[in-house]
């Protein structure tokens, strides 16, 4: 059984030693590509074109798996790119029916090892299946037949060695929803701090304990469903942006819990709080940002390729461009970027490369000057002087309105007055939380709606 | 003295709730009639919200709060309502389809749909083709509004439509979709109604499709 390791001081404190390509704890795949030692890598992400996934389908659906790794891998190539990382982040269907996602898997297992002889090329899996607990309401986090499925998928594909397991896992998202739509961020500091911590430490250990033993090392979790929806929201502009700055933070001590029960390998590219991840575990981190625009919008899509250590697109499904299908283009493009901030390296350069990135955004959106290096450094020494992730959770959120409120001030960030009014109004709010998490459960329980979410699936009761 | 519908109607742009009832009660006895509370206080407010959220000069959260209000309101008037011929503007069955968990966007035009006086019954998210057809069956909707956000899933509102041909249903609702992945192309094939891509446009399209009208987001107009 894994246990938990609280981290209680930082790899990282010196904001200059924040840097893309470069982690204290390098992590090294099973063909030998070290990530963190030294140059960025591409990761690349591909999904099905609009289709069913069923008994009838699943051939064609494999076929196409195969069309676009082989795509992609050819493109590496002939670019001269020699270490190339793929995720397999599945669509619902194949965590469901494990016998599909165990056939993709080993599909792409295989190609990858086909590409490394033809090509003399060197690849990595990385294996993101789906959190399918949430498709039972109230989700059942613990037991019953979706949470059997999904460990069962899990264990088979540790199997067939995909490098490392990374997830999007949902606990605590059921309440953080409405928290996010109402801007409330008392119901997201309860979403995260009691509830999702809480599943993070029990699923991670469930995967911890899968991973010993297999091939497949254990990666990062992302927050996607709480901090990417608050800030696909924010540039919707239906919440403020600065309420999906203070989430984005108020995920970190959450991110960590996987890390605090045994992860190593690179954090997930949709965790945008990877630079904290790395400053304090010291783990490589895999980011994503103006290549990912495919994907989904974001105002950051420079800062996050700052501290990267894989440059991911996130995203992209099957379809042709003019030049060819998307998601080779999308290779090509990452590979570009990878080429530029390695040889800004090579030639001492890095330092100016890194501050270009993040000059370009941080100034301009409150999203983004969360991720400012000497921001990341400063808010994780405050999450770290607590080990109760309640408290971390509630701190973080104190903690980044109180530095946003003074940016603000300074005129070191942009921000129109309508939506830094919101950081007073979280203040307020945040202040009336208690430090103790049962005490705000008492509090909280009777705003949340009848049904929503089994407190003792989060050991509440 | 100030119009007691003027105060509701401030009541709920403030956002608040029990000002509004107590407002609302008091008209009814008033003998202010429902058409004129709902058609006077209770929408305008709920109208001038979605236009000040399509300028970016309010944020959700605020029309929510408004919506909560306008809602607390509308419980009020609900036994008298269904005692009365007074009707909404119409009835909307909303859902994710099967298999698909997102529900935001859905969520948002369901909101805006009930803030500017349509009823839906919303069937929340991973929906069945069975339950949407029973909810056609069960409520006989003017409206089927289907949200998909997978590309693996937007599939299964063309198995929604298909079924309620195959049950004799399709002709008794006007169906429109949506969801990022969702085009007009693709709502033209599978043989939707509408389709639109924001919350605005999703009300547009619903009042279009109520009129019997051809709108820009119909899907049998050219282009
Ligand atoms: C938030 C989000 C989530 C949240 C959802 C929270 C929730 N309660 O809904 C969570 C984390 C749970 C999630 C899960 C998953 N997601 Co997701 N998610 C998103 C994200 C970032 C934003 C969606 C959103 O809420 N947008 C804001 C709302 C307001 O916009 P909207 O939904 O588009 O709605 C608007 C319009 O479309 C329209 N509309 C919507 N519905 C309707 C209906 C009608 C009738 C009309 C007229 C209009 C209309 O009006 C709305 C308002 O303007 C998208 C990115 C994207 N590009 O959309 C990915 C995205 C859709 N997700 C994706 C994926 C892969 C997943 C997962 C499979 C991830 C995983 N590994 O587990 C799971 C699937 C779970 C499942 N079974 O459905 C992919 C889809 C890829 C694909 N193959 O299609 C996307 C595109 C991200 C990406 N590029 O990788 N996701």
């Amino acid at each position: 059984m894994s246990k938990r390791v609280p981290f209680t001081s930082m790899a990282i404190t010196n904001p200059d030693e924040l840097m893309y390509g470069i982690a204290p704890k390098p992590f090294t795949t099973q063909s030998g590509i070290m990530i963190g030692g030294g140059e960025v890598y591409p990761e690349l992400n591909f999904t099905l074109p609009p289709m069913k996934v069923n008994e009838e389908t699943i051939g064609k659906a494999n076929q196409i798996y195969k069309e676009m790794i082989e795509g992609v891998l050819k493109r590496a190539a002939d670019l001269g790119q020699k270490k190339v990382v793929v995720e397999f982040e599945t669509v619902p269907d194949f965590t469901l029916v494990p016998k599909f996602g165990l056939e993709t898997t080993k599909l792409l297992l295989d190609a990858e090892r086909e590409a490394e002889a033809k090509y003399g090329i060197q690849c990595a899996l990385r294996f993101t299946p789906n959190d399918t607990r949430e498709m039972s309401r109230p989700p059942k986090m613990r037991s019953g037949q979706y949470y059997d499925d999904m460990m069962y998928f899990y264990e088979e594909a540790a199997k067939l060695g995909p490098d490392w397991f990374s997830i999007e896992s949902t606990g605590g998202k059921e309440i953080d929803d409405e928290g996010l739509v109402n801007a409330d961020i008392r119901r997201v500091i309860f979403a995260l701090g009691a509830c999702s911590c809480t599943d993070m430490e029990f699923l991670w250990g469930k995967i911890s304990d899968i991973c010993e033993g297999s091939k497949m090392a254990v990666g990062g979790d992302s927050s996607c469903g709480f901090a990417n929806t608050a800030m696909v929201l924010a540039e919707k502009r239906f919440i403020p942006r600065t309420f999906a700055a203070v989430v984005r933070v108020a995920t970190v001590p959450r991110a960590l819990v996987a890390y605090e029960m045994g992860a190593v390998a690179p954090s997930k590219d949709c965790e945008y709080v990877g630079p904290y991840i790395k400053a304090i575990t010291g783990a490589p981190i895999a980011m994503e940002g103006r290549m990912a625009s495919g994907a989904h919008l974001s105002p950051i899509g420079n800062i996050a390729l700052a501290n990267a250590d894989l440059w991911s697109n996130e995203s992209i499904q099957q379809v042709r461009l003019l030049s060819d299908m998307a998601p080779v283009v999308a290779m090509e493009q990452l590979i570009f970027d990878c080429r530029m901030v390695n040889t800004a390296s090579k030639m001492g350069q890095s330092k100016v490369m890194r501050d270009v990135l993040i000059e370009s955004d941080a100034p301009l959106d409150v999203q983004g000057y969360v991720l400012k290096p000497e921001v990341v450094i400063e808010l994780s020494k405050e999450i770290l002087k607590y080990e109760d992730d309640f408290m971390r959770t509630k701190v973080a959120a104190a903690k980044t309105v109180e530095l946003l409120q003074k940016a603000i001030e300074n005129g070191e960030v942009e921000c129109a007055d309508r939506d830094a009014a919101w950081l007073d109004m979280m203040e307020d709010a945040i202040d009336e939380i208690p430090d103790d998490k049962m005490e705000f459960f008492e509090e909280i329980k009777d705003e949340i709606e009848d049904g929503k979410y089994l407190p003792s699936e989060y050991g509440l009761e | 003295m100030e119009d007691i519908l003027e105060q509701i109607q401030k009541g709920i742009l403030k956002g608040d709730t029990k000002y509004v009832i107590d407002r609302t009660e008091l008209s009814l006895r008033y003998g202010i009639s429902i058409e004129e509370i709902m058609r006077d206080a209770l929408f305008p407010p709920m109208k001038l919200m979605g236009e000040q959220l399509r300028t970016q000069e309010i944020f959700i959260p605020e029309v929510l709060k408004a919506s909560r209000a306008m809602h607390a309101a509308l419980y009020v008037l609900r036994p008298i309502i269904s005692h009365s011929s007074t009707s909404m503007k119409g009835l909307v069955v909303i859902g994710t389809v099967a298999g698909d968990l997102h529900d935001i966007g859905k969520n948002m035009v369901a909101m805006m749909l009930t803030g500017h006086g349509y009823t839906v019954v919303d069937l929340g998210i991973d929906v069945t083709k069975e339950q949407f057809a029973e909810a056609v069956m069960e409520y006989k909707p003017n409206i089927l509004a289907l949200s998909a956000l997978l590309t693996t899933t937007i599939l299964e509102m063309q198995n929604v439509i298909e079924y309620l041909e195959s049950c004799g249903l399709r002709d008794q609702v006007k169906i429109t979709v949506g969801g990022a992945p969702v085009t007009m192309d693709f709502a033209r094939e599978i043989g939707a109604d509408a389709y639109s891509d924001t919350v605005f446009d999703a009300l547009e399209a619903v009042d279009d499709l109520m009129a019997g009208r051809m709108g820009k987001y119909s899907t049998n107009t050219i282009g």
